[in-house]
């Protein structure tokens, strides 16, 4: 590096107001600007100001200080008085090690003082000594590294420093900070509110590449300046951008070796630039870390990606606790940063050159991995092959190196085809779109796809069509996971129309992914025909594809069109496509096959039920039970979950309920402690199924306990998958006597935003009833239960009836006199007996009716247009 | 102080109804005048807060209905779909504003429970496909002004935001948008049906995210606003002072004591109501107004947190983008601390003290700030910001105590 670059980049204060103006960029110049009117106002009207300028080493901190210092100076006839505390002022633990730095800066002889100074009032006697100096004068204080300052201080120097400033309203402070100062979030801090702060950000991609133009503008570099603004220039600078993080120093220190004839080597310089400039650099930095933080840094500097908390721990062998206070105090000191994703941070280097000094320190011989990114990242296949044979010794190990990065060897004789720039930068964004996809940041995934694909120039290449299709595919399940299906559908549709005619394997597998999850896009939106009809249309195309990641799809679109042919009421069909599942798939271990193997048993089983095949069923669930038990993958103890829900149920229906009380036990045990909603879904069903199969075993003291659980655990949930099975224990709980008033009203508030709930408790509630007889006088009492009954047997019945136009007529008028008798009626034994004989005729039981009064017979032979009344 | 008379009453936590509302709403008679005088000019916007008492002061309202309206009041929050708005709504319309015809009942009867069985087969038949929710929206509210004749019907929706959010976060834009739409429609075309639309999520968080989506449209920019605002000094002391004498809460001094309570609630019904229970409920020794004032931080420190405080914190994770969350918390844990407000460049600069927003621009804090306000939780006074609510300010300085970095 030139020793012009070494003194702006490194000591812009050693530089001239020319040099720093010319290199300062368009937001520091106004941010300076500002700063200078606001403390010549300073001077105007007496007043003081205190500004804290914060940004990243290398950002530029003292290069705009130095150049608001140096404008000050030289305006004419300003009566301003500047002082600057040295960057590398050490040892300021106390406030009258502040003053004593301002009277040194004065170059007062401090050694003749040092008895008063000691004292303690020696900040006094300082005070006083400044104040000899500068009187009334309107004096600026500039102080680098603020925040190191203040680190050393405690409250008590703290305040006495605030109290110093406060007293001297002429001294104004313009301070400078990677950092700001711990605590300064605080209101109780010494200093919270007290300084203006501005901060620096660093650099954009699109601004790193102006800057570096203007530094080379400045140096009269034509040559690099027309290179900066050709087109491959971008890519460069984003290769380059990636290890500095975007900071100004960093970019400037690396300028150098970015000037490059075509084949001008890259590595010799750099190697020799990280060697001379770096390592210094950091090494200052991180021998002044305790050996914890060093380790910690060395932990997450080995690894490119970012890290959690407890990954860091596992690496540095250190415990969480002590690692995330170590992380605090590495990131207060600038060294990482860290970002939210879902509920973990994660961490990287604040600075990735730092790992290339690191990498070197580990082990001068080896190849530097971050070198060797770059070099692929700079530099086309084609050049990396003429400079691996063209350069020998530690330069062409890099070259081959970078070269094996892009997936060709140096002695491939094949057509290297070159990789598009494009290419490079779309792999970089879709590595971010993965990354926002994992954090469930749906938006922000699409807003940076819909970024790439408009930046993307029109090509037929067939490298760029497979990550574009690749990036609207993401698009398309972006879209589906955030609920948004008829966007997912028309995002789908279009990458297998668009993409339909190439044969690149990579593409197909898009086309593939596409087509398949149109068809769960159109299950979503309750199009079964069109799902149906997707499904079959995808097998037809690439069912027997063996092209990689293909039989993936493949597995779980079969899957979906035997959920589309079950919600179309095609059972049977659909209990045919889920073997078609099992002997497909069942020995492939891909853990996206394993979970529709998962899926299509447990929806057999639904399947089978749903033909009466209950015996069939309970098979399925059983061998589902059998494969999966083990298996911890989230989608797979979902649908174990169910599967012993739904055997237990079914079992039960069977009369096998001793079976059924085991496995709802079972559930229960297994997934008692699981906080997944839809697992506690099943679990609540356990509890609800338990009581139920106890009571059909006669075992009515352990049915009401399991019920008293289950409203322990469940009674107060207001989640919406949850309010089924609590409607159906509390009318359970209602009928043995158990319920309270409550309850009651819990139950009826849900039942009362859904009918078919409301239809289907109280069809089950009298099934069970007729089963016993003698828990019917305990309804008697409930005033409220009684009106629920009116209004839940006029829904079912009216269910039960066929409705033409008179019919309807007529049952309009019946439902009237139905409900009016039945206020009338006494007693909810009489309302359940009319019930359950409405019932029993509708199945079959033509004497049914007789067991009735004549009154309630008559209405509900007219409700049923049977018998004279009718006609 | 001036002889005030208290008449005895029980606090209610929960909610009235118009049959209740005369008895149980104090200080609202003129607004709920005002409300119907305000509704003769058109339709309404209701907006407020959580908390302030607006559907108590609805339903006030209807006790106090004129001849000349019939309104229908539905609270929809719990609505996640427009299929499900239409079915309660022509529930409510065709049980409430019952028909007197025969034939007309059962059409109301037959169309209330279409959605649900159209399609369907039944014994021998197949119950014919009716027409879709717009269809049984137009029907419902058609149906409602010919059964009133000459009279003025009145739609209120309670919570309304709340459902279209509901329906956005489903990914069914287009569904909100209709609905907006419709009811916009309808109200051009059946120029005596009034419309209100209450709620305490603001309708600029639900059109932020509909805009996003592309929707221009401006389907209330014709309904005029009527802002429920915290109780005058004089009822909030009424309403405190009868709710202590119902309440038997031993005072030193009823009247002072009233005054304090009301004052120490910001005069919001609903915190009048929570801090009297509490009093009630810590009623060892005679109340004095010195003594009203600590009555928060008990109220703050309870567990369970009966007068719901928490909301102020939870709904900026359920209703805010993402990205605006940290700010808004920030910014508001910021106006916790000065109860005298703060002007925008010293807000942004002590934003700008927490190193996760040291870098937001002041074109990014009012952007936030906006928000803030439209949800009440912040206004701008005297050229500072500051909470809309001293309770509320009071209650999240306490709870979020400093800012964790």
């Amino acid at each position: 590096m030139s020793s012009f670059d070494v003194v702006l980049l490194f000591s812009p204060q050693n530089c001239s107001l020319e040099v720093l103006e010319r290199n300062l960029t368009d937001d520091r110049r106004a941010l300076a600007e500002k700063l200078i009117a606001g403390i010549r106002e300073t001077v105007s009207r007496a007043a003081s100001r205190y500004d804290l300028v914060i940004g990243s080493r290398g950002t530029g901190k003292t290069h705009l200080l130095s150049y608001v210092e140096g404008t000050l100076r030289e305006t004419k006839n300003s009566s301003l008085h500047i002082v600057r505390l040295s960057e590398e002022e050490l040892g300021i633990t106390s406030h009258v090690d502040f003053l004593v730095a301002c009277l040194r800066a004065e170059n007062v002889a401090i050694e003749e003082m040092y008895e008063e100074l000691r004292s303690d009032t020696g900040y006094e006697f300082a005070e006083d000594r400044l104040s000899d100096i500068w009187g009334d004068a309107s004096t600026l204080l500039i102080v680098e590294n603020l925040a190191s300052m203040l680190r050393e201080m405690d409250e008590i120097e703290q305040r006495r420093l605030r109290g110093f400033l406060q007293r001297n309203a002429h001294i104004s402070v313009l301070a400078a900070s990677p950092t700001l100062f711990e605590g300064s979030a605080k209101a109780d801090h010494p200093l919270y509110g007290f300084f203006l702060i501005h901060p620096l950000d660093q650099l954009t991609r699109l601004k790193a590449r102006d800057f570096l133009i203007q530094l080379a503008e400045s140096k009269g570099d034509t040559d690099f300046v027309e290179s900066l603004r050709s087109e491959k220039a971008q890519a460069r600078v984003n290769a380059v951008y990636d290890l500095t993080g975007g900071n100004h120093r960093l970019l400037g220190m690396l300028s150098e070796c970015l000037t490059a004839d075509e084949l001008k080597t890259l590595v010799e310089p750099f190697v020799r630039m990280v060697d001379r400039e770096l390592t210094p650099y950091y090494q200052q930095r991180l021998f002044a870390l305790p050996a914890q933080q060093a380790k910690i840094l060395r932990a997450i500097a080995r690894n490119e990606s970012p890290l959690t908390v407890k990954e860091i721990a596992r690496l540095s062998l250190a415990s969480e606790q002590t690692t995330s206070s170590q992380l605090r105090a590495l990131k207060e000191a600038g060294l990482v940063r860290s970002e939210q994703h879902g509920r973990e941070s994660h961490y990287e280097l604040q600075e990735p050159l730092m790992r290339v000094v690191l990498e070197i320190k580990e082990g001068r011989e080896k190849v530097l991995p971050s070198i060797v990114a770059l070099l692929r990242d700079w530099y086309e296949a084609e050049e990396l092959k003429d400079l691996a044979q063209k350069n020998d010794g530690f330069s062409r190990d890099y070259y081959q190196a970078a070269l094996s990065q892009k997936g060709i060897t140096a002695a491939a004789t094949r057509e290297v085809h070159g990789s598009d720039p494009a290419i490079e930068g779309l792999n970089y964004f879709l590595a971010e779109v993965n990354q926002l996809m994992d954090s469930e940041s749906y938006e922000a995934a699409i807003a940076v796809i819909d970024d790439i694909v408009s930046h993307l120039p029109e090509t037929d290449e067939p490298e760029t069509g497979a990550k574009l299709a690749e990036a609207l595919l993401h698009k398309g399940i972006a879209f589906g996971k955030s609920g948004r299906h008829e966007e997912a559908l028309v995002n789908f549709g279009e990458v297998a129309a668009r993409f339909a005619e190439y044969e690149m394997p990579e593409i197909q597998t898009q086309v593939a992914r596409a087509l398949g999850n149109k068809g769960v896009a159109l299950g979503w939106l309750g199009r079964n025909e069109d799902a149906l009809e997707a499904s079959e249309d995808f097998l037809t195309r690439f069912k027997e594809n063996d092209a990689l990641g293909i039989q993936d799809v493949v597995a779980w679109t079969l899957y979906n069109k035997g959920c589309a042919l079950g919600d179309l009421g095609r059972h049977d069909d659909a209990v045919e496509v889920y073997e078609e599942v099992l002997v497909r798939f069942s020995e492939d271990e891909a853990p996206i096959v394993q979970e529709s193997v998962a899926w299509a048993l447990g929806n057999k089983g639904f399947s089978l039920e749903r033909l009466g095949r209950h015996d069939d069923a309970v098979e399925a669930y059983d061998d589902l039970l059998a494969r999966f038990s083990e298996d911890e993958a989230p989608n797979i103890l979902e649908s174990v979950a169910r599967a012993l829900s739904n055997k237990g149920f079914v079992l039960r229906d069977l009369g096998r309920n001793d079976e059924a009380f085991e496995t709802f036990e079972d559930l229960a045990a297994r997934f008692g402690e699981n906080e997944v909603p839809v697992i506690q879904e099943q679990v609540a069903w356990a509890l609800f199924g338990k009581g139920t199969a106890l009571a059909r075993l006669g075992r009515f003291e352990e049915e009401k306990s399991s019920y008293d659980e289950f409203m322990k655990r469940f009674g107060k949930s207001e989640h919406e998958k949850l309010l089924g099975p609590v409607a159906r224990t509390i009318a359970r709980r209602l009928v043995i006597g158990a319920g309270s008033e409550p309850e009651l009203n819990k139950m009826a508030a849900i039942l009362e935003n859904d009918d078919g709930l409301a239809v289907d408790i109280f069809k089950r509630l009298f099934e069970d009833l007729l089963d016993r007889p003698d828990d019917l006088r305990q309804l008697a009492g409930l005033k409220k239960l009684q009106e629920e009954l009116v209004i839940g047997m006029t829904q079912w019945a009216q269910s039960q009836l066929p409705l033409s136009k008179e019919e309807a007529e007529e049952l309009a008028e019946a439902e009237r006199n139905l409900y009016e008798a039945f206020l009338a009626i006494e007693g909810a034994q009489k309302v359940l007996d009319l019930f359950s004989a409405a019932r029993a005729y509708s199945l079959g039981d033509k004497k049914a009716l007789l067991r009735l009064p004549l009154e309630s017979r008559r209405l509900v032979e007219r409700a049923y247009g049977i018998g004279e009344d009718s006609r | 102080m001036p002889e005030r008379e208290f008449e005895p009453m029980k606090v209610v936590i929960g909610s009235v109804n118009r049959d209740n509302a005369q008895q149980s709403v104090v200080g609202r008679d003129d607004m709920a005048d005002q409300f119907w005088e305000e509704l003769r000019r058109g339709s309404l916007q209701v907006l407020s807060e959580r908390r302030m008492g607006k559907t108590w002061l609805l339903h006030l309202a209807q006790a106090r209905e004129p001849e000349d309206f019939v309104s229908v009041f539905l609270n929809v929050e719990d609505l996640k779909n427009v299929l499900d708005f239409s079915q309660r709504l022509m529930d409510k319309v065709y049980v409430e504003v019952p028909a007197t015809g025969k034939i007309d009942r059962l059409k109301g009867y037959v169309k209330r429970r279409a959605p649900r069985v159209e399609g369907q087969d039944v014994g021998k038949l197949k119950i014919p496909t009716f027409s879709n929710w717009k269809e049984g929206l137009q029907h419902a509210l058609t149906t409602f002004q010919s059964r009133i004749g000459e009279g003025m019907p009145v739609l209120i929706l309670d919570e309304l935001p709340h459902l279209l959010d509901s329906v956005i976060q489903t990914g069914r834009h287009e569904e909100a948008i209709e609905l907006l739409d419709t009811l916009r429609a309808l109200r051009q075309s059946l120029p005596n049906l009034r419309m209100v639309y209450c709620g305490s999520l603001g309708f600029h968080i639900v059109f932020s995210k509909l805009h996003k989506e592309g929707y221009t449209g401006q389907p209330v920019n014709e309904m005029g606003t009527f802002d429920v605002l915290p109780l005058k000094s004089e009822a909030a002391t009424q309403l405190a002072g009868n709710l202590l004498l119902g309440e038997d809460v031993q005072c030193t001094e009823l009247a002072s004591v009233a005054s304090a309570v009301g004052e120490v609630s910001a005069r919001v019904p609903f915190y009048i109501q929570n801090i009297v229970h509490w009093m009630w409920s810590h009623n060892e020794q005679a109340w004095s107004p010195d003594a009203v004032s600590v009555v928060l931080n008990g109220m703050f420190d309870d567990v369970g947190d009966p007068a719901k405080f928490k909301y102020y914190d939870q709904r900026l994770d359920q209703h805010y983008p993402s990205d605006w969350v940290e700010q808004a918390r920030i910014i508001l844990d910021i106006l916790s601390r000065e109860s005298d407000g703060v002007q925008i460049e010293q807000l942004l600069n002590l934003v700008r003290h927490i190193e996760r927003t040291t870098s937001l621009t002041q074109d990014d804090l009012l952007k936030v700030l906006e928000v803030l306000r439209e949800d009440h939780y912040v206004v701008r006074q005297d050229g500072t910001y500051r909470f809309k609510l001293e309770i509320v300010r009071k209650w999240w300085h306490t709870a979020r105590g400093s800012i964790r970095t």
